[in-house]
């Protein structure tokens, strides 16, 4: 089955991208015959073919089957897969080779917000809930003392990086105490260099933890969904409050310490900014842009479409709210906005005008295709691989991941990574890969992962039909929008610096 | 009215400018190919996107097109993607790959049989990697934990374990052990040896088990020529013989000569010889510089273009190279004391000993760090 795709851009030039690979070339009617026929073709035959429809010269067609024979050698428009199956040896090598280690301690299960999309909310039917469960020091000290044994095996087989140890909940500045503690025990028994990185609300982000953050050199990112509209009609307290005053409030008092601290260093912030239909994109993107707190500061955002898959009421909630007046924009207003800011956003890297940060951050999936690596793609996609990042429970289960905490465990704190539990999830990840993406043309940028297939009823995972639409149609208008824009500007989207991922992850 | 047409290199062609010229790295193909004026003016018209006009630059176009390193189009907005196999500067941070080596050399004795007259115990560098009396900064022998090292080095992906003199099989035992753990953790040794002493049946079948190589060091195709700049009889019988027991064992044996004003018309080497054998020959040059009594006048100003030695890259070694010092970043050379190197030239930089570092230490030492960003 061929592993490419040819598209146009609005130059009505004509490119190839290799599936395998990543590789997009200029392509001609000429090159196509040669890419098609390689393997059914023998050579003489191709060229005899070719004079005949192209009037082509022996020359000029030898100079492009050997490029196109040589870059087939390094695996570009070839059907190569690494196999759908992993062996224990393999996986816990691949754990080895793997760029990236995380512990992440889901401290407490429960919030002092009731975000309307929470997916611990009524929202979501079928899925845990907000509980009482609290991390016990000890179940934290055994986590911690398994990562750093692991991460030292990692780093005597090359691996670079610093431990990385992130807090979540819940809301884990409900815990402060308990974060203080970790850190302190870390502090005192362990040489290494630790990184330290949070998901707050930010409700609970008082001088104190801002201090305490900055000292320990945290990495945090803040929830908060741009401007206060968008932001109160979802981020509310226990007795549904708008939390968008206390938290501006609160930043305020962090810039306040960070200046005080280290006026040199840039603080290490970054938002998440989740949005759903009705979600205004020119006034989230103004309040990142303009609001005068954040104005002259470095930050990324991630911005989160308001998760659609799976069982969730969210979306036929919003749509009574905008019936009941509640919700005054319709349903088509990010869709809408989002076109606008996303032509002008094109318009500007196309001049190379300067774009904002969150601009950039909007539009990140540009830079990420933009920067992807030239390589075969591995049978675990872009997935991270279970273990990669172990998420721990407040009764000591790992999972694959902080979003996919209470099913599909991969492990605990006594026995540690499990293959037992691990070997089934990888088979049914293959599976699904292998029945639904096999065909796909864009699977080497799609950013599938054991997430995604997370949501069904059952606990097995499940091919999720909607992402992978989503995905298709998305990949293939951003490849064809990319290359109409690198025409003209070739040093589009070429950025080293978009943000530096390594204080975010 | 003829279509105006435009030419852009491949994307397997990379135009790059020195402060002494241009050339054109050709990434398939692993050609360097250096420009002259002509090109260089038309290239100073070059650009990613507007290519160069075959109009303005007929000759250099049709040249270049020739010699297949790049297509005419008469569309010169079309964007031609580098085929780079190596990681974006932007990802770098989170995709950093861990650190791996595919080789490690182990010096296992800095003393030799020979007395060769170039070869002396100072520690500057006349010729590539082979044998040579370094002499050591370190007083007194440490004990070595081979296996430790071999097993740090097998963590690392080291595909190579390269095992040096001296003359290594002046430490038999040594070897021996050393073979035995390339053959536990499935590495493969590479032995350099000048071939005057003749492999044990142990290391014979240790070689052969772990498909391993000898590479012998060689001079001469006489026993005459060999007295007068080693001061021993019977060298090339005793190479002769060595190289035979070998070969007959099905071990692999690669020769390699080492060139200097004592042999530089090849007439007195073995060359012919080992062609008879169908052995592969390698060639190795004493350098002129620092000043010395050895190298080829003959050959001198071919000694000093560094265009002789450039080694050919690829789309991805091209793109590293830039980034990492291609050669130090590949290797770990430890030397009889457990001195740990760069290279195994490069002595007077040591990072540390395998007795008090391990080897994934030496990754976050300075000057390992400065020697791998000396990139060209």
């Amino acid at each position: 089955m061929d592993n490419y795709f040819v598209f146009e851009t609005i130059n009505n030039n004509k490119y190839i991208f290799d599936n395998n690979t990543g590789f997009v070339m200029p392509f001609t009617d000429i090159d196509e015959y040669i890419i098609c026929n390689f393997e059914q073709l023998d050579r003489t035959t191709m060229y005899l073919n070719l004079k005949e429809i192209f009037n082509i010269s022996e020359k000029e067609f030898n100079n492009r089957y050997s490029i196109i024979e040589n870059y087939r050698t390094m695996g570009i428009w070839i059907n190569k897969r690494e196999p759908k199956y992993i062996t224990k040896d393999q996986y816990f090598k691949k754990l080895m080779d793997y760029p990236a280690s995380q512990l992440i301690l889901i401290v407490t299960n429960e919030c002092n917000m009731r975000c309307k999309y929470c997916i611990y909310s009524e929202m979501y039917p079928n899925t845990i809930t907000y509980s009482s469960k609290k991390m016990d020091f000890q179940v934290a000290k055994r986590a911690i003392e398994y990562y750093m044994e692991l991460h030292k095996k990692k780093v005597l087989q090359g691996y670079r990086k610093a431990p990385l140890i992130t807090f979540y909940g819940g809301e884990p500045l409900l815990e402060y105490k308990l974060i203080k503690k970790i850190v302190q025990y870390i502090k005192n028994n362990y040489e290494n260099e630790v990184e330290y990185y949070i998901t707050t609300n930010g409700l609970l982000m008082n001088e104190e933890v801002s201090e305490f953050f900055l000292k320990n050199k945290f990495r945090v990112t803040l929830s908060l969904d741009g401007d206060k509209l968008n932001h109160d009609r979802n981020r509310v307290t226990k007795d549904l409050k708008g939390t968008h005053k206390i938290i501006m409030k609160n930043l305020t008092k962090y810039f306040e310490m960070h200046n005080a601290m280290n006026k040199e260093m840039q603080p290490m912030l970054s938002f998440n900014c989740c949005f759903d239909d009705y979600s205004s994109a020119n006034a989230i993107i103004d309040f990142f842009n303009n609001n005068s707190l954040l104005r002259d500061k470095e930050f990324y955002v991630f911005f989160s479409q308001i998760n659609p898959y799976g069982d969730t009421k969210y979306y036929d909630y919003c749509d009574e709210c905008a019936k009941q007046g509640i919700i005054k924009s319709n349903k088509n207003t990010w869709r809408m906005e989002m076109q606008q800011i996303h032509d002008e956003f094109l318009e500007k890297i196309k001049l190379g005008k300067k774009v904002s940060m969150p601009e950039k951050s909007l539009f990140a999936s540009y830079y990420f295709f933009r920067n992807r690596g030239i390589s075969q793609m591995p049978n675990t996609c872009n997935s991270c691989i279970p273990g990669s990042k172990i998420a721990v429970n407040a009764e000591g289960d790992f999972f694959i991941c902080e979003r996919m905490v209470e099913r599909f465990p991969i492990g605990n704190i006594n026995s540690g990574l499990d293959w037992s539990f691990i070997k089934p999830l990888f088979e049914q990840f293959f599976e699904i890969v292998e029945s639904n993406c096999s065909d796909c043309k864009v699977s080497k940028m799609c950013q599938l992962c054991f997430m995604h297939l997370s949501f069904g009823k059952e606990d097995k995972l499940e091919f999720n039909k909607r992402f992978c639409e989503t995905t298709k149609n998305q990949l293939k208008e951003l490849i064809s929008n990319m290359y109409s824009i690198l025409e003209i500007n070739p040093d589009a989207f070429k950025e080293e610096n978009l943000y530096d991922r390594e204080k975010i992850f | 009215m003829t279509e105006k047409k435009f030419f852009k290199l491949h994307g397997h062609c990379k135009f790059v400018e020195g402060s002494n010229g241009a050339c054109i790295y050709n990434l398939m193909s692993g050609d360097i190919i250096e420009l002259n004026d002509k090109f260089q003016n038309a290239f100073e018209q070059y650009s990613e996107k507007q290519g160069l006009s075959m109009t303005d630059n007929f000759e250099v176009v049709n040249e270049l097109v020739e010699a297949n390193l790049g297509f005419l189009t008469t569309q010169n907005n079309i964007y031609v993607d580098e085929v780079n196999f190596s990681i974006s500067p932007m990802f770098e941070p989170v995709l950093a790959p861990n650190y791996t080596i595919s080789n490690i050399f182990l010096e296992v004795t800095n003393e030799c049989n020979l007395n060769c007259l170039f070869c002396s115990g100072d520690n500057m560098i006349i010729r590539s990697t082979g044998c040579k009396k370094y002499g050591s900064n370190t007083t007194g022998i440490n004990e070595i934990d081979y296996e430790s090292i071999i097993e740090q080095a097998k963590m690392l992906n080291v595909e190579r374990v390269i095992i040096l003199g001296g003359e290594p099989l002046l430490e038999m035992k040594k070897l021996e052990n050393i073979l035995k753990l390339c053959l536990k953790f499935e590495l493969t040794p590479v032995i350099y040896s000048n071939g005057t002493i003749l492999f044990t049946d142990v290391l014979k079948e240790l070689l052969t088990k772990s498909n391993g190589e000898v590479i012998i060091q060689s001079l001469f195709n006489n026993d005459k020529d060999y007295v007068r700049y080693t001061g021993e009889n019977r060298v090339w019988q005793k190479q002769k013989e060595t190289i035979d027991d070998l070969l007959n064992k099905g071990i692999k044996v690669t020769a390699m000569i080492l060139i200097g004003r004592f042999n530089d018309t090849m007439e007195n080497t073995a060359i012919h010889y080992f062609a008879d054998k169908k052995i592969p020959v390698t060639t190795q040059y004493i350098m002129p510089y620092p000043e010395n009594d050895f190298y080829s006048i003959r050959l001198k100003e071919d000694l000093l273009d560094r265009r002789n030695f450039l080694s050919r890259v690829n789309s991805l070694t091209f793109y590293k190279n830039k980034k990492q010092q291609f050669c130090f970043s590949n290797m770990l050379a430890i030397d009889h004391n457990g001195d740990i190197f760069a290279c195994p030239l490069l002595r007077d930089f040591s990072l540390g000993n395998v007795n008090t570092h391990k080897l994934r230490e030496i990754f976050d030492n300075d000057i390992y760090l400065n020697l791998i960003s000396l990139s060209k």
